[in-house]
């Protein structure tokens, strides 16, 4: 059975994984405390050290048996993390807990830890791994667990835990096929002692008590399912002893028991609403319940929250030198795009145009040398000319393949594949060529082929 | 100054910052015997204040309550058309020669709109008012679209306009109705000075923005044609007849529209003259009878809000009060930016004006509440006043958190703790205490008069 308590208090830090740094660790993280950060520091401390007090009080034979440093109880209980980190199965020597130890962030000395271990040693938590003498691996005793473990959640849960656990064992004693009625008398006893306790406890915190201490007996007593879950149990005790009025009796002083129970916390919780609601006090629960709330709660739930709230907002000031400015300062956007001017003239040349000029004169060129070679004929015998000299040729030879290659140009050179071989010539060797100008039908030129001026000079022919 | 001798009874249960609860509204009223229908005028100028009109269909005598109140703080009740066109409503204006004076209290400004909803409104002013000579109000109806066509000709942003176009109905300054606006009850509300500098600065309204493209037709909704008929003008209540006023009401009159059109809580050193217990006692009684009271914030500045008897009785007709999801958005940021670090002690001081922003994110983890009801939710709770856009980002508590009573506080800290831990007797004791109060109410209190049961 889970008391009904809210979210889960957060896991104390020196169960948490390997490697963390527990209890002061986390206050080292502070950085530099205030005075009354430190006040309530050292009441913390003294709280958790009178609840030790009084819990280990049973069983203690004086007043100077417990500790007086809360570091010591978190050092045992590390030192259960140590042996559930370690992969040794046969036991731990003292040097190994020391390591161990301080990984887990232990700031005690060598010294002081050896101590530690040797009162442990003597108080029977450490037990030898061999019943032998001198031999130094030691295991844990299963009590010793049990004992750390409570002394850490006593100081947190005011030993409510206890009582919730004596419910249980008492439900769970009565959903037994043959419940022992003495054991269930006794557990009944039990449960009214222990709520008995806690209500007298509360009765002087509401009497006598500050204003946080009365908030940390909310936070421990604020669960509203006690009373059902007492009825419950006195139903089933009904149920199952019908004719044994000892036990009805009990469940009967059992719920008398609860009820005064209950009427202390409602009184802590109306003296916490009285004094937290005059100081707003978001201590009164914890953050992981608002936390939970935060993260949980549906639509319906949280639209509860300021059902009484009302609008008040000022009406607008309305400025009317402010509006003008500020309608001055957004100006209408010209909507259509204006083409920029054309750049004016640059002298700078064009290279582009400056190359195709250049080729255009010289294709010029090129066609009024070859028309002089044609002189108005449709096709002229280029040989004679080339004969002139190797320059001759060889100019001839380019500008007629030149505009022979060219579409746009109307001449087709045709080269003879025979050789014309005259070795007092001055071009001894050559291919005789011919022009022939294709745009001209046959025997339209009227000029006779010696009417025009020939190229390469009048001595040539 | 007023007679301070019969005031001392109104005086001892109007502290300032410390409203008696569960006392009734009458009996917050200053003066013994008061006129008849002093209650309900104060009443029926909280609705105004908090839903920016209230129906016009108020009982003689406490209309002339409300505007008698009224006129002892320089107000005055103006009746106005709803944007219906047939109801007629009642909204709250300024005395002849009266006006908020920003410079009275740098501490806290009064409420001013951004940039682009100011430029929004001038020209859905231009839209409803083209010729300076008219009545400006209620002027003529204009395009929504047509205005947003115009601010964005000017060089304003679309989605910026479309946001002040959304803004500025909460404001009261336009009233929409589907897609044809006019000029809101709040506009007919402003001082006459303001007006007499806008008819003044009325060429300089963006008209020419506004001027259609005579190539796009007119759409066939296009309120051209309605322009013809607009609606009744405001009419001003008549309120008693001007007497001269000591110089000590002068400032009473000062004080109190200070800190109801600051946007926050005004610094003392604004308001020294609320140190005097004279003028203090006066500026409560003039709040009083305005359904209003005056509150010290727990740094030591003033503010105004709503006494409880009169918080109560408007979120018992619902008048003003947050809807359903606004609620559980709040909800979420009081846990986010007051709770969880306060209980982690992280936080001290005033938790009503807490400055821990809380992001969308936080807020949005939720699973139970969509993004896009947060994002509406948040709108409406930024207009209710309740929540702030942080200049770092997020958003932190509103100034309107500041106006809450002591009583509001209480219970909105409750409503905290119910909503945390619903199952424990913390919780049990609450719920129970305000169950008996809500009987002990319905048994004792006589009947509300509503206005909405005489009509």
């Amino acid at each position: 059975m889970q008391p009904d308590s809210g979210p889960p208090e957060p896991a104390d830090a020196t169960l948490a994984a390997p490697g963390s740094i527990p209890g002061i660790g986390a206050s080292a993280r502070v950085q530099q405390p205030s005075l009354l950060e430190e006040h309530l520091e050292q009441l913390a401390i003294d709280e958790q050290l009178a609840t030790w007090r009084a819990f280990a009080a049973p069983i203690a034979t004086d007043s100077g048996a417990v500790i007086g440093d809360p570091e010591l109880v978190r050092l045992a209980v590390n030192i259960l993390a140590v042996y559930a980190n370690h992969q040794s199965r046969s036991g731990l020597t003292y040097a190994q807990l020391r390591d161990g130890l301080r990984q887990l962030g232990s700031r005690f000395p060598q010294a002081a830890i050896d101590a530690r271990l040797e009162h442990l040693h003597r108080m029977g938590f450490l037990e030898p791994y061999l019943p032998k003498q001198y031999q130094g691996r030691y295991i844990v005793r299963p009590a010793g667990l049990a004992g750390a473990l409570a002394a850490a959640r006593v100081t947190e849960r005011g030993g409510i835990d206890e009582l919730i656990l004596l419910l249980d064992r008492t439900r769970a004693a009565l959903g037994t096929r043959h419940p022992d009625p003495v054991q269930i008398l006794t557990h009944l006893n039990s449960c009214r002692h222990a709520l008995m306790v806690f209500a007298l406890d509360l009765h002087r915190r509401v009497a006598t008590g500050t204003s946080s201490e009365l908030i940390e007996a909310c936070r421990q007593h604020d669960h509203s399912s006690f009373t059902h879950q007492v009825v419950e149990l006195n139903d089933m005790v009904t149920t199952h002893f019908s004719k044994q009025h000892d036990l009805e009796e009990a469940g009967a002083a059992l719920i008398e028991a609860e009820q005064f129970y209950r009427s202390q916390v409602r009184a802590a919780i109306g003296r916490v609403l009285a004094q937290g609601g005059a100081g707003l006090n978001f201590d009164v629960l914890t953050p992981a319940e608002y936390e939970t709330a935060a993260l949980t709660a549906g639509l319906d739930e949280l639209a509860e929250v300021g059902t009484g709230l009302i609008a008040d907002t000022p009406g607008v000031y309305v400025d009317p030198d402010a509006l003008i400015e500020v309608v001055e300062s957004y100006q209408p956007r010209s909507r259509p795009r204006i083409r920029p001017p054309e750049p004016a003239g640059s002298d700078d040349p064009d290279p582009v145009a400056a190359i195709e000029a250049a080729r255009e004169a010289a294709r010029r060129y090129r066609r009024l040398g070859l028309e002089a070679l044609l002189a108005g004929a449709r096709e002229a015998d280029l040989t004679p000319h080339m004969q002139q000299s190797w320059e001759a040729a060889a100019r001839i030879l380019v500008d007629a393949l030149a505009l022979d290659a060219d579409p746009e140009e109307p001449f087709v050179l045709d080269l003879s594949e025979y050789l014309l071989i005259g070795p007092a010539m001055p071009v001894t060797y050559l291919h005789p060529a011919r022009l022939i100008r294709t745009d001209v039908p046959e025997g339209e030129y009227g000029l006779k082929p010696g009417d025009v001026e020939q190229p390469g000079g009048a001595d040539a022919g | 100054m007023q007679d301070s001798a019969g005031q001392d009874d109104a005086a001892a249960s109007a502290d300032p910052g410390q409203p008696a609860r569960g006392d009734s509204l009458a009996q917050d009223l200053p003066g013994t015997p008061e006129p008849p229908g002093t209650a309900d005028g104060a009443l029926v100028l909280a609705r105004i204040r908090a839903a920016g009109t209230t129906p016009a269909t108020v009982p003689a005598d406490v209309l002339a309550a409300a505007s008698s109140a009224a006129s002892l703080v320089d107000r005055q009740l103006v009746e106005v058309t709803a944007a219906g066109g047939t109801e007629r409503v009642l909204s709250l204006g300024w005395a002849d020669g009266a006006a908020p004076d920003p410079d009275h209290h740098p501490s806290a400004p009064p409420r001013r709109l951004p940039a682009v909803p100011l430029l929004v409104w001038a020209a859905c002013l231009a839209a409803a008012w083209p010729r300076a000579e008219d009545e400006p109000y209620p002027g003529q109806p204009f395009l929504l679209e047509d205005v947003l066509r115009a601010c964005i000709s000017m060089g304003a942003h679309d989605r910026a306009v479309i946001a002040a176009l959304r803004l500025l109905p909460a404001t009261g300054l336009i009233k929409n109705a589907g897609p044809v606006g006019r000029l809101g009850p709040a506009a007919a509300a402003l001082p006459a000075d303001t007006w007499s500098a806008l008819r003044r600065a009325h060429d300089r309204l963006p008209h020419a923005a506004l001027r259609r493209d005579p190539s796009v037709p007119a759409e066939p909704d296009s309120p051209d044609g309605a322009a013809a008929a607009p609606g009744p003008a405001a009419r001003r209540i008549p309120h008693p007849p001007a007497i001269p006023v000591s110089a000590s009401e002068t400032l009473v009159r000062a004080m109190v529209t200070a800190l109801e059109t600051a946007q926050g809580p005004v610094a003392r050193a604004d308001l020294p003259a609320l140190a005097d217990p004279a003028l203090r006692r006066a500026t409560q009684s003039a709040l009083v009878g305005c359904g209003r009271t005056l509150i010290q914030t727990p740094e030591g500045s003033w503010t105004t809000g709503y006494p409880a008897p009169v918080a109560q009785a408007l979120a018992a007709e619902q008048t003003g009060t947050l809807r359903r999801e606004q609620r559980a958005v709040l909800a979420l940021i009081l846990l986010r930016a007051v709770a969880i670090p306060r209980a982690q002690g992280r936080l001290g001081g005033a938790w009503t004006s807490s400055g821990h922003p809380v992001t969308l994110e936080e807020i949005a983890a939720n699973r139970q509440l969509p993004r896009a009801v947060i994002d509406e939710a948040i709108r409406g709770l930024r207009a209710a006043g309740y929540v702030a856009s942080a200049p770092s980002g997020g958003y932190v508590l509103g100034p309107a958190m500041a106006r809450l009573s002591p009583a509001g506080t209480e219970a909105l800290w409750e409503d905290l703790i119910v909503l945390a831990r619903p199952n424990g007797y913390m919780a049990e004791r609450i719920r129970s205490r305000r169950s008996a109060e809500r009987q002990e109410a319905d048994g004792t209190l006589p009947p509300q008069r509503d206005c909405e049961d005489q009509k």
